[in-house]
C-alpha cells in the first residue's frame, strides 16, 4: 500500500474505534498496520483442511 | 544436585536459618547483578519478614513447609502484596500497589518459599528480547554481549546467572521457552488454562499461561507441583523402548544450528527412534498467533492507548495500536486456524506420546548484530526469536524448555511437547536426559555460605 493511503486507512480504523493516533506514532502505527495487514491475507488466502478421523 | 533441596534440608537441620540465607541472596543479587540487569526491585523487608516467621515455626517443631526458606524471584506481572504491579511498563507504575499476592504466589509461599525481588521483562510482555524502555535491557549472564530472550529474561538470567534458586515468569509465545534456553536452565510451559492467572497481569488471554525457571529437573518439577496443587512425588521412571517420540521436522528444522539437530538426533537415539514428523501449514498457524496476539493485546490496551499513549514504550505501543484495528474477520479466521491446529495436534497424539523440536534455531544472538535466520536470510530477534515457539502457543500443549549443556558453547535449548495435561511424562523425560548428561543447566557458579 501506499504510505498516505495506509495513513488514510488507518486514520478511518482508528476513528471507528475512537482512537486518537498521535502525530509521533503515526509511522510506527502503519508500518505495523501494513504488516497485520499482509498476514491477514496471508490466513484469509489459507483454506483450513478437514481433519481425518 | 536440587539447590531447592539442599536450602530446605540445611534450613531444617539449622546449619543456616531462613533469614541468613535470604540474607546471603539479597547480598548476592546487589553486588552481581548489575552487569545483567535482571533485577528490577529489592524486596528486603518482606523477605526478611518471611524468613524470620520460617526459623520461628522451626525454632517451634512446626513444619514450615517442602520450600522452608527458599527465595525466589518473580516477573514484575504477578501481584506482590504491598508492591505495585508494573508488567515492566511506566504506565502501571502509579497504579495503587496490589492488595493481596497472586494466588500462585500465595501457594509458593504456604510452602515456605519467600519472594526476594521482582525481575525485568519486555514492557507488558510484548518482546523476545527483554529490553525494557524503562529499566533497561538484561544482558545474557553466560555473555553480557548478547540477549537473554524475552519476555521473561529476568527470571531467565537471574536463575542461569546463579543469583536465585527459582523464579516465576510468564509465557504467550515463548516468553518462557526463548529465555530459558538462551539462558541454558529449565522452563516449563504448563498446559494452557491448567494454572491460575489471579493476580498476573495479562497480554493475550487465548495463549496466556505462566511457569517457573530452575537450575534441575527436580526443581521444576518441586515448584510445579507446589503451584499446580499436585502432591509432590518423585518422577515415574520412563522406559526409553516404549516412548514413542518424533521429531517435528520441516518448519522446526529449517534455519537452525547443526548442532541442535544433532542434539535432537542423540536423544531420538537414545530413545531408539527415527522418526521424523512435520506438521503441515505451520507459517499460517504461526500467523495467526501473532494476529491473535496483537488483536487481544490492543482490545486489552485500548482504553490506555486512547488516555495516555505517551506512557508507552513507542515499539510496544505502536504495536498495540496496530492490533486494535485489526478487522474482526481476521481475528476469527485465526481462531478458526487455532482450532483446527488444536484437532490436529489431537489426532498427532494418538501416535506418539511426545514431540521434540529446537526452542530457538541458534545460541543466543548479540545485541549489536541483533538477527535470527528465518529462510537462509538474516531477520530482526526482536521478532522471530520465537519461530519455533509461537506456533506451539496455539496447541494448548504443556512444552518443556530442555537445557543443553555444551563445554565452552553458550547454551542451547528444545522443546519437549506432549498432550494437554501430561507434564508428568516430559517430567520423567526431562529427568533421564538429565541423567544421561544430554540436558543440563548452565549456572553461573557463586560464592556458596560457609
Amino acid at each position: 500500500m501506499h504510505n498516505d493511503l495506509s495513513y488514510q486507512l488507518v486514520q478511518m480504523l482508528s476513528d471507528s474505534i475512537d482512537l486518537i493516533i498521535p502525530d509521533k506514532c503515526k509511522d510506527g502505527v502503519t508500518k505495523n498496520t501494513e504488516l497485520l495487514h499482509q498476514y491477514s491475507k496471508l490466513i484469509h488466502q489459507f483454506d483450513i483442511p478437514k481433519i481425518k478421523e | 544436585m536440587s539447590i531447592i533441596k539442599e536450602i530446605t534440608t540445611h534450613i531444617r537441620s539449622r546449619k543456616y536459618s531462613a533469614q541468613q540465607v535470604v540474607s546471603h541472596y539479597l547480598d548476592m543479587i546487589r553486588q552481581c547483578d548489575p552487569p545483567m540487569n535482571s533485577v528490577t526491585r529489592l524486596l528486603n523487608d518482606r523477605a526478611l519478614q518471611a524468613a524470620a516467621e520460617v526459623d520461628h515455626l522451626i525454632a517451634q517443631g512446626k513444619d514450615p513447609g517442602v520450600l522452608a526458606g527458599v527465595p525466589f524471584g518473580v516477573k514484575d506481572l504477578f501481584d506482590l502484596q504491598g508492591e505495585v504491579t508494573t508488567a515492566g511498563s511506566k504506565l502501571l507504575s502509579k497504579n495503587q500497589p496490589a492488595k493481596q499476592d497472586a494466588e500462585i504466589i500465595r501457594k509458593l509461599c504456604e510452602a515456605g518459599a519467600i519472594p526476594v525481588a521482582t525481575l525485568n521483562m519486555d514492557e507488558f510482555a510484548y518482546g523476545f528480547v527483554t529490553d525494557n524502555a524503562h529499566h533497561g535491557m538484561t544482558h545474557n549472564p553466560h555473555d553480557y554481549s548478547r540477549f537473554a530472550g524475552g519476555s521473561s529474561g529476568g527470571s531467565a538470567a537471574s536463575v542461569g546467572g546463579g543469583l536465585l534458586p527459582f523464579a516465576l515468569g510468564s509465557d504467550t509465545n515463548g516468553s518462557i521457552r526463548v529465555p530459558a534456553s538462551l539462558c541454558g536452565v529449565w522452563g516449563i510451559r504448563p498446559t494452557y488454562g491448567s494454572l491460575s492467572m489471579q493476580g498476573v497481569f495479562p497480554f493475550a488471554d487465548s495463549f496466556d499461561t505462566i511457569g517457573p525457571f530452575c537450575q534441575t529437573i527436580e526443581d521444576l518439577k518441586l515448584i510445579y507441583d507446589v503451584i499446580s496443587g499436585d502432591e509432590y512425588t518423585s518422577s515415574s521412571p520412563v522406559t526409553p523402548s516404549e516412548l514413542r517420540i518424533a521429531q517435528l521436522g520441516g518448519w522446526f528444522e529449517k534455519d537452525v544450528d547443526d548442532d541442535i539437530l544433532q542434539t535432537i538426533q542423540e536423544i531420538m537415539t537414545l530413545f531408539g527412534k527415527q522418526k521424523k514428523i512435520e506438521l503441515p501449514n505451520i507459517k499460517q498457524v504461526r500467523t495467526a498467533s501473532y494476529l491473535m496476539t496483537a488483536s487481544e493485546g490492543g482490545k486489552l490496551h485500548l482504553p490506555f492507548l486512547k488516555k495516555s499513549p505517551m506512557e508507552y514504550d513507542p515499539a510496544t505501543r505502536d504495536r498495540l495500536m496496530a492490533g486494535a484495528l485489526l478487522p474482526v474477520s481476521s481475528y476469527l479466521k485465526a481462531k478458526e486456524i487455532q482450532y483446527w491446529f488444536q484437532q490436529y495436534m489431537a489426532q498427532i497424539f494418538k501416535e506418539y506420546d511426545v514431540l521434540i523440536a529446537p526452542a530457538v534455531g541458534s545460541v543466543a544472538p548479540e545485541i549489536d548484530n541483533p538477527v535470527v535466520f528465518v529462510d537462509g536470510k538474516p531477520q530482526s530477534a526482536r521478532v522471530h526469536l520465537g519461530i519455533y515457539t509461537q506456533p506451539l502457543s496455539m496447541s494448548q500443549c504443556p512444552v518443556l524448555s530442555v537445557p543443553i549443556y555444551r563445554k565452552n558453547k553458550l547454551p542451547i535449548g528444545l522443546q519437549l511437547i506432549a498432550k494437554p495435561h501430561h507434564e508428568d511424562l516430559l517430567f520423567s523425560i526431562g529427568a533421564v536426559l538429565e541423567q544421561k548428561n544430554i540436558a543440563k543447566a548452565s549456572i553461573i557458579e557463586r560464592n556458596h555460605m560457609n
